[in-house]
C-alpha cells in the first residue's frame, strides 16, 4: 500500500484563519479541498508540503448566488452539487455538464469547484510513483533533465486536464483569488493559467481560489462541453472541448469561442473564428471551425494515446459541439 | 512517528473520538484503527471503489480522504448496513442474485448503491450503472450485481416483498403429522416439535422427480453474505500483536548486475529491524519444477524493472517505505533484451542465467498428419500474421502475505494464494526447513485469475523476515507492484495457415508461434504447449502443425491469465475461420457446424473429448441473438461476429510427477447435524466453497448453512493442487462425492436398520431422512447420523481424485500436455457499434453459451460466464501490459491500465448448456476459464461485419480501429460497407474479394 509522509494538517475555522494559515512561504503549505488530485500526489511524492490547509469547515464556500445576474459558485461547492444545482444549470450547463463528467461519482462527491480549476497538469511521464520516476531518470519537472515529451524541451507541457475550466473560460468567467496580504482580486479565469506545466496558474502560494463569477451575459450564450475518454467514467481528459456560441435572432453567430484542452499546461482558445460573425451555424460553416481547431491543435505525448487520432478527434470534438448547440 | 491529533467522527452510528497522525486516511483508521476491515484497500489513490464509504451521506473513496477531514462527520461503512442479524435489502439482493464472486469490490460497491437508493429509491438500470461507475469489479461483469441492486430496489419500495426468491418447496402441500418411529438411542432428543414448514419442504424435495435435489437450483453462493457485510476476512485484514511492515526493494534497471547492498542507513532509521537480500535466501526455485530460475530476491542480476533485491521490516509501513529507499545498490547496468525477436538474434545478450539454451525457455514442434499435403489439396487457403499483446489479471485484491514462526517453530504463511501447497514446497525448499515445518493458510482470495497461481517474493519475504525478527511480518503489495509481479497473459506473434475445401471442410492448419516469455519461467513451459495443443477442438482439423517458441526478455514474467495458454491462438483461429468463411460464402456458424468434433472422437493431437456440447452452444448463440437476421444484414457501422472455443478441465498430470490424488476431501458428520469439510482447495471467488457444500447437502440431505467448509490451509485439509486449469469441480467435486457417498451409505444404513427397510429406500434430503416410498416416515437427519454414529463409530470419511491416465492423450512427447479428464465448450455472439469517425467500438450485446457438463448451481456458473466474457471484451478493447523500450512499465497504475467500468460494459446473455459429462461430479465441468476466449474473435469477427475491415492485432483501439479504416478508403468514405468492402451480397452467402489489413 502507498502511505501518506508525515505532515501536519491544519483546520482553520474561517476563511480569515485559512488566508493565515497559508501565509508561509511557498512550498510549505498546500491548499487541501476534496483531496481528490492532492493527496494522490502526496503518496506519490510529488509534492512534499509541510503543512495541509483543510478547507472542509469552511461553509462560506459552498453558497452558489446570482448577484446582478452574474453567477457566483463558491469554490467549496463539490462538482456533485456542481453537477446538480439547478441555477448552474440555468446559467451555464455546460458547466455542469463537465462537472458531471470528472472522475467517478466519489470523485464527485469529494471533489471542489476550486480544486478542479486548480488541479495540476497531468503527464504520463510524472503522474506515477517515486519509484518509477526513479527507474525513468525523471523529468524535467522535479531533476534538471530533458522533456520526455518534447526532446530537448525545457519547458514543462504537462497536459491540461480539468474539466470545468474550459466552459468557464468559454463563457468569460472570472477567479476570485483572496490572500491574508493581498485581500480579494478578481482576474479573468482566461489570465488565469499559463504555459507552464509545473505551475500553470496565477495563483500566489498564499492565494486560494475563493469562487467564480460568471457573467449575465452567460445566459444568452448556447454551450457545450466534449469529452474524449477511452472510458465512460474514472479517466481524465484525452481532449476537452468547450463551445459557447452567442447567436442573434436569426440565428447568425455573434460571437463564438472555442477552447480546447489537455493538449499542453495552458487550455487553448481556437484562432480566426471572426470570419463565422455573422454566418448561420450550418454544416459547412461548423466543418471549417472543426479544420480550423484540427490544424490550430497539437496533442503531445504527454499522455499515452496516438497524437494523430487524437488531433483528428480535436476537429470531430469541435464539430459534435457545435452540432450540440447550432 | 509523528504528533498525533485528536478526532471525533460517528462511524456507524457510534460515537468515535481516535487519536491520529495527520498522514492517516479514513482507510487506515477504519481498517487498522478500529478493526472495521470491510472497506478495502485496491489502488492506493482513488480509481477503484474497494474503499467506499459514505462521509454524511456520500460516496467517497476513503484511501484518499483524510481521517482529520473527518472530524465531526458521520461515517457509514459496510458494517453498517445490516440491521442487527437481518441484511440490508441490498446485501439480501446480493447474496440472492450471486453479485459477489470474491466479494472483494462489494464492501465498497454496496455502499455506493446504498447512497444511491437513499437519493432515488427506484433508479433505472442506467442511472445504477452510472452510481456504481466508481467501483471497479474484476470477477463479474457487473450483470449480477446491476441486477441486484435493482431487485433490492424493487424490494425497498415494497417493504414486505422478500428481495431474495423464496426457498423451493414453499408450495408443497400440507401435509399431514409425520409417522416418527423412535430409534433406538437412548441420547437422541425426542423428535417431536419439528417444523412444519421444513418437514413440508423436505417431503416435496423427496416426492420431486427431479434428479438432483439440491444441485442445479438457483442459489447465492455459501460465502455471499459474508462478502456483503464486509465480515469474509482476506489476507490483509489479519493483523497480530507486535506485526511489523516489509517493503521490497526493487531495480530501476530492465537488466543490471548486482555490485553490492548497502543496508546501513536503511538499519539506522529507528523502527527498522531487518534488511534482507537475496544472499539470504540464495536458492532458486520456479512454480514448474524443471525450470528453477528465480530467486525470492534477486542474488547475482536484476532482470526487469521491479524485479525484487532487497526487503526492509519495520515498525510500520510509513517506516519500512522510507527505510528501503534508504537500502544502497550498486548496479553496473547490462545490456536488455526487450522484444521476443531480438531475444532470438544469435549475439542477444542473455537475458536470465538459469535459462539452458540462449534465451527459450522452451520449443515445441509438433505435426499431426501432413500439414502440406493437407494445405496443398485446399480449395481456399487463408494465411495471416496476427499480434496478441499482453494484459494483467489486476484482482482488485493486491497480493498480501502474512509470515510469523510460531512458539513450537513452525513458519506460518498467511498469503492471498491460488496455489498454497506448491507454495507449501517451495517456501520449505527455499528455507531450508523441513516440509513438515511450513504451513500455509489461505484466506479468501480478493480475485485472482491466474495472477496467484504461483509463489511470489513476498512470501518467501515475509517468512524469512519472521524468522530473523522473531515477530510477524506483513507485505501487502502497492498496486504498482502487483503489475510487476505480473504473470499476465503472454504476448503471441502468431503467423496462421488454414485451409479447406470448397463444401467448408477445414483440411489444415499450420502455426507458428513466438511467445514473449519476460524474465522468468513461470508456467513457460506449459503455455508453450498450450499455445498449441489448446486449438485442435472444437472443430475437427485433418492435420495440424505448431512450432512455439518462449522466450525470455527483460520485463516482467508472463504466466497463466484465466484461459492460459490458448486465448491468444484462440483469436488466431477463429479469426481465420471467419476469413475462411467469408472466401467460400458461408455463414460462419455454418462453416463451424460443417467441422464438428463429436462426443467420444479425439482431437488431430489426440486428446479425447468424453462430451461436447459445443453443437447446443452454437445453436444457443444463433438464435438468442437473432443472428440470421443480423449477420450481414445490419447497417454500416453494426456488425455481429461469432467465435467459438474448447477448454481443459484441469489436467491430467501434476505440476511435480508423482502418482499421489490429486485432491482429497475429508468429511466429517457430528451428532449435532452437521457436516464438515475439509478440502486443499482454494476459494479465490470462483465458489469451489459452494460447489462442495452444495455436493454434501445433495448426497447428505443437508441445508447448506449446516457444512462448514475448511479449505486452504495446509496444516488441516488434505492436498490439493490449487485453484488453476479449471481442475477444482471436476477433482475436488468428485473427492467430495466420493467422500459424502461412504457416509451417505453409512447413514442409510443405520436408518433402513431401525425402520427395518432397504438402504436404498431411504433418502437425505431437506435436513430429514424418508422412506422413499412413505415420506410421512421421516426423522431429522441429526438423529439419523446419531444411528449411525451409535452403529460404526465417528463418522469420518476421504474422497480422493486420480485424473485418468490411459486411452486419454496421445503417448507422443508432449502428449500429456493440454490432456484433461474433460473439456468445456463455449460459443459467443458479440453484437456491436464501430464509430467510423472515432474508431471507438461499442460492444452492446455478447451472448455466451457455455457447456459446462452440468451447472451444479446456475447462477454461480453464470457469473463465471459473464465474468469471463467481461475479461475478454476488456483485454480486447481496453487493456494492454505494456512497456516504453528501456522495459519500463507504462503506467502502472488503475487510471493508466483501465479495466472496464459499469458504463463501458457490455449487456451479457448467459446460455447454459448441459452436455452431462461421464468424467465429472455429476457431468459437471469447468465454467471459470473457456468463457473467455471467444469474446475477443468475436468482437474482431463482429468489427469485420461491421465496418468490413479486419483487425488481426490487438487491442483494438479507437486510434488502430481508425486507421484501419483510413488505410481501407471505401469504407472510410462512409459508403455502403458491403460494397466498399469488396463483398457481393446474394442469396446464401456472400463474397469476399479483398481483406483490409491494420496500418
Amino acid at each position: 500500500m502507498l502511505v501518506l509522509p508525515e505532515l501536519e494538517v491544519a483546520r482553520p475555522r474561517s476563511l480569515e484563519a485559512a488566508l493565515g494559515a497559508l501565509a508561509v512561504p511557498p512550498g510549505e503549505a498546500a491548499v487541501l479541498a476534496g483531496g481528490t488530485d492532492l493527496l494522490p500526489a502526496l503518496k506519490l511524492g510529488l509534492r512534499a508540503p509541510r503543512l495541509l490547509v483543510s478547507l472542509r469547515a469552511l461553509g462560506e464556500l459552498r453558497a452558489v448566488r446570482e448577484v446582478d445576474g452574474a453567477l457566483h459558485v463558491g469554490a467549496g461547492v463539490t462538482l456533485a452539487d456542481l453537477a446538480a444545482d439547478a441555477r448552474v444549470r440555468a446559467h451555464a450547463p455546460a458547466v455542469a455538464d463537465a462537472a458531471g463528467l470528472v472522475g467517478s461519482p466519489q470523485v464527485r462527491n469529494m471533489g471542489t469547484l476550486g480544486g478542479n480549476l486548480c488541479l495540476d497538469t497531468r503527464c504520463g511521464y510524472y503522474d506515477q510513483t517515486e519509484f518509477w520516476r526513479d527507474a525513468l531518470g525523471n523529468c524535467l519537472r522535479t531533476t534538471p533533465v530533458e522533456c520526455h515529451v518534447v526532446p530537448g524541451g525545457k519547458n514543462c507541457v504537462a497536459a491540461f486536464s480539468a474539466d470545468t475550466p474550459p466552459p468557464l473560460l468559454a463563457l468569460g468567467a472570472h477567479v476570485r483569488l483572496a490572500s491574508e496580504a493581498g485581500g480579494e482580486r478578481l482576474v479573468p479565469l482566461r489570465a488565469f493559467y499559463t504555459a507552464d506545466g509545473i505551475e500553470n496558474t496565477e495563483r500566489r502560494h498564499d492565494e486560494l481560489v475563493v469562487g467564480v463569477v460568471v457573467p449575465a451575459e452567460a445566459r444568452r450564450a448556447r454551450t457545450s462541453y466534449q469529452k474524449l475518454r477511452l472510458r465512460q467514467a474514472i479517466d481524465f481528459p484525452l481532449l476537452g472541448v468547450a463551445a459557447a456560441a452567442w447567436l442573434d435572432g436569426a440565428g447568425r453567430v455573434e460571437r463564438l469561442v472555442l477552447v480546447v484542452t489537455a493538449l499542453g499546461a495552458k487550455p487553448r482558445f481556437v484562432g480566426k473564428l471572426e470570419e463565422l460573425v455573422g454566418e448561420p451555424l450550418d454544416a459547412r460553416r461548423i466543418a471549417r471551425a472543426a479544420e480550423r481547431a484540427r490544424a490550430q491543435c497539437h496533442p503531445l505525448t504527454n499522455l499515452a494515446t496516438d497524437t494523430a487520432w487524437r488531433r483528428d478527434m480535436t476537429g470531430v470534438l469541435v464539430r459534435r459541439a457545435l452540432e450540440a448547440i447550432a | 512517528m509523528g504528533k498525533l491529533e485528536t478526532l471525533s467522527l460517528r462511524v456507524n452510528g457510534d460515537a468515535v473520538t481516535v487519536a491520529v497522525r495527520a498522514g492517516r486516511t479514513l482507510l487506515e483508521l477504519l481498517r487498522y484503527d478500529l478493526g472495521l476491515t470491510g472497506s478495502k484497500q485496491g489502488c492506493d489513490k482513488g480509481d477503484c471503489g474497494a474503499c467506499t464509504v459514505l462521509v454524511d451521506g456520500r460516496p467517497v473513496a476513503s484511501c484518499i480522504t483524510l481521517a482529520l477531514d473527518c472530524d465531526g462527520a458521520s461515517v457509514e461503512t459496510v458494517e453498517g448496513l445490516a440491521r442487527g442479524s437481518e441484511l440490508h435489502p441490498l446485501q439480501a439482493a446480493y447474496v440472492a442474485h450471486g453479485a459477489s464472486q470474491c466479494g472483494f469490490c462489494s464492501p465498497g460497491v454496496l455502499m455506493s448503491a446504498k447512497a444511491l437508493l437513499d437519493r432515488n429509491p427506484r433508479p433505472t438500470r442506467d442511472a445504477i450503472k452510472h452510481a456504481l461507475s466508481g467501483n471497479l469489479c474484476r470477477c463479474t461483469g457487473y450483470t449480477k450485481i446491476l441486477d441486484a441492486v435493482e431487485a433490492a430496489a424493487a424490494a425497498l419500495s415494497e417493504p414486505r416483498a422478500p428481495a431474495a426468491p423464496a426457498p423451493a418447496g414453499d408450495d408443497a402441500d400440507p401435509v399431514a403429522e409425520p409417522a416418527v418411529r423412535p430409534g433406538n438411542t437412548s441420547a437422541a432428543p425426542p423428535s417431536a416439535g419439528l417444523d412444519p414448514g421444513a418437514v413440508g419442504r423436505a417431503r416435496a424435495l423427496a416426492a420431486s422427480d427431479r434428479e438432483l435435489l439440491v444441485l442445479g437450483q438457483r442459489r447465492g453462493g455459501v460465502s455471499a453474505a459474508s462478502h456483503a457485510t464486509g465480515r469474509t476476512r482476506y489476507t490483509d485484514d489479519y493483523t497480530f500483536p507486535g506485526m511489523l511492515h516489509a517493503k521490497i526493494v526493487r531495480s530501476p534497471h530492465a537488466h543490471a548486475r548486482i555490485l553490492g547492498i548497502d543496508a546501513t542507513a536503511a538499519l539506522a532509521l529507528p523502527g527498522v529491524h531487518a534488511v534482507i537480500t537475496g544472499r539470504d535466501m540464495p536458492v532458486r526455485y520456479g512454480v514448474i519444477p524443471w525450470t528453477p530460475d528465480e530467486y525470492p530476491l534477486a542474488l547475482h542480476e536484476a532482470l526487469y524493472v521491479g524485479d525484487a533485491v532487497a526487503a526492509v521490516a519495520a515498525v510500520d509501513e510509513l517506516t519500512a517505505t522510507r527505510a528501503a529507499r534508504l537500502v544502497k545498490v550498486d548496479y553496473e547496468i547490462l545490456p536488455a533484451v526487450l522484444d521476443p525477436a531480438s531475444a532470438l538474434l544469435p549475439d542477444a545478450p542473455k537475458v536470465n542465467p538459469a535459462a539452458k539454451k540462449g534465451n527459450v525457455t522452451k520449443h515445441v514442434h509438433l505435426e499431426f498428419g501432413d500439414v502440406e499435403a493437407a494445405l496443398a489439396a485446399s480449395d481456399v487457403v487463408v494465411e495471416g500474421d496476427y499480434v496478441f499483446h499482453g494484459s494483467t489479471h489486476v484482482p482488485i485484491e493486491p497480493h498480501c502475505a502474512i509470515g510469523m514462526v510460531e512458539p513450537n517453530g513452525v513458519v506460518t504463511v498467511i498469503s492471498a494464494t491460488q496455489v498454497p501447497h506448491y507454495l507449501h514446497r517451495e517456501l520449505a525448499r527455499v528455507l531450508g526447513v523441513r516440509y513438515d515445518r511450513v504451513r500455509v493458510i489461505q484466506p479468501p482470495v480478493g480475485g485472482a485469475f491466474g495472477g496467484k497461481s504461483e509463489p511470489f517474493d513476498l512470501e518467501f519475504c515475509v517468512a524469512k523476515l519472521a524468522q530473523r525478527t522473531g515477530r510477524p511480518v506483513k507485505i501487502l503489495y502497492t498496486r504498482e507492484e502487483v503489475f510487476y509481479a505480473h504473470r499476465g497473459r503472454h504476448p503471441m506473434q502468431m503467423h496462421y495457415r488454414l485451409g479447406a475445401k470448397k463444401d467448408g471442410t477445414l483440411t489444415g492448419c499450420d502455426a507458428r508461434t513466438l511467445l514473449d516469455g519476460g524474465a522468468y519461467a513461470s508456467f513457460g513451459l506449459v503455455t508453450a504447449y498450450y499455445s498449441g495443443q489448446l486449438v485442435a477442438a472444437p472443430v475437427r482439423l485433418a492435420a495440424y502443425r505448431f512450432d512455439s517458441t518462449r522466450v525470455y526478455t527483460n520485463k516482467p514474467a508472463n504466466g497463466p491469465k484465466r484461459g492460459h495458454g490458448s486465448v491468444q491462438p484462440r483469436f488466431a483461429f477463429e479469426v481465420s475461420l471467419d476469413k475462411v468463411a467469408c472466401e467460400l460464402g458461408l455463414d460462419p456458424i455454418e462453416l463451424r457446424r460443417r467441422n464438428l468434433l463429436r462426443a467420444g472422437e479425439r482431437t488431430v493431437n489426440e486428446l479425447r473429448l468424453p462430451s461436447t456440447g459445443f453443437a447446443e452452444c452454437l445453436d444457443r448463440v444463433e438464435a438468442a441473438s437473432g443472428w440470421r437476421d443480423k449477420w450481414r444484414k445490419l447497417p454500416y457501422g453494426r456488425g455481429v461476429g461469432v467465435a467459438g472455443s474448447f477448454y481443459i478441465s484441469g489436467t491430467n498430470y501434476p505440476i511435480y510427477p508423482n502418482d499421489m490424488p490429486m485432491s482429497a476431501v475429508e468429511l466429517r458428520l457430528d451428532r449435532s447435524g452437521r457436516a464438515t469439510v475439509y478440502a486443499g482447495v482454494s476459494e479465490i471467488g470462483q465458489g469451489t466453497d459452494s460447489m462442495l457444500a452444495l455436493i454434501v447437502c445433495e448426497e447428505l440431505g443437508l441445508e447448506p448453512e449446516s457444512v462448514r467448509v475448511v479449505t486452504g490451509d495446509t496444516d488441516l485439509t488434505p492436498v490439493d493442487l490449487g485453484a488453476y486449469s479449471s481442475r477444482v469441480t471436476l477433482m475436488a467435486g468428485n473427492a467430495c462425492l466420493m467422500a459424502c457417498r461412504k457416509l451417505g451409505a453409512a447413514v442409510r444404513w443405520a436408518v433402513a436398520k431401525r425402520w427395518e427397510c432397504s438402504p436404498r429406500e431411504i433418502v437425505l434430503a431437506g435436513g430429514f431422512a424418508m422412506l422413499r416410498r412413505d415420506t410421512r416416515q421421516l426423522v431429522e437427519v441429526a438423529e439419523a447420523y446419531r444411528w449411525a454414529e451409535t452403529d460404526g463409530g465417528t463418522l469420518t470419511a476421504v474422497g480422493h481424485y486420480h485424473a485418468p491416465k490411459e486411452g486419454v492423450h496421445g503417448s507422443y512427447r508432449g502428449g500429456t500436455i493440454g490432456a484433461s479428464p474433460t473439456y468445456s465448450f463455449t460459443a459467443h455472439v458479440v453484437e456491436l457499434a464501430v464509430d467510423p469517425e472515432t474508431g471507438v467500438v461499442s460492444v452492446g450485446k455478447i451472448w455466451v453459451a457455455h457447456d459446462c457438463g452440468r451447472a451444479l448451481n446456475p447462477v454461480i456458473v453464470e457469473g463465471q460466464m459473464e465474468g469471463g466474457a467481461y475479461m475478454g471484451f476488456a483485454e480486447a478493447l481496453f487493456e494492454e501490459q505494456a512497456y516504453r523500450d528501456d522495459g519500463l512499465h507504462l503506467g502502472p497504475n488503475l487510471l493508466d491500465y483501465r479495466i472496464p467500468t459499469t458504463l463501458d460494459t457490455p449487456e451479457l446473455h448467459s446460455l447454459i448448456v448441459e452436455s452431462i459429462d461421464p468424467e465429472g461430479p455429476y457431468g459437471a465441468k469447468e465454467a471459470g476459464e473457456g468463457p473467455l476466449h471467444p469474446s475477443i474473435p468475436a468482437i474482431a469477427n463482429a468489427i469485420h461485419d461491421a465496418v468490413g475491415v479486419r483487425l488481426d492485432a490487438l487491442p483494438f483501439t479507437p486510434e488502430r480501429v481508425r486507421a484501419a479504416l483510413r488505410a481501407h478508403p471505401a469504407a472510410w468514405k462512409g459508403v455502403e460497407p458491403r460494397a466498399a468492402a469488396g463483398v457481393e451480397r446474394r442469396e446464401g452467402g456472400t463474397q469476399e474479394v479483398s481483406h483490409a489489413r491494420p496500418a
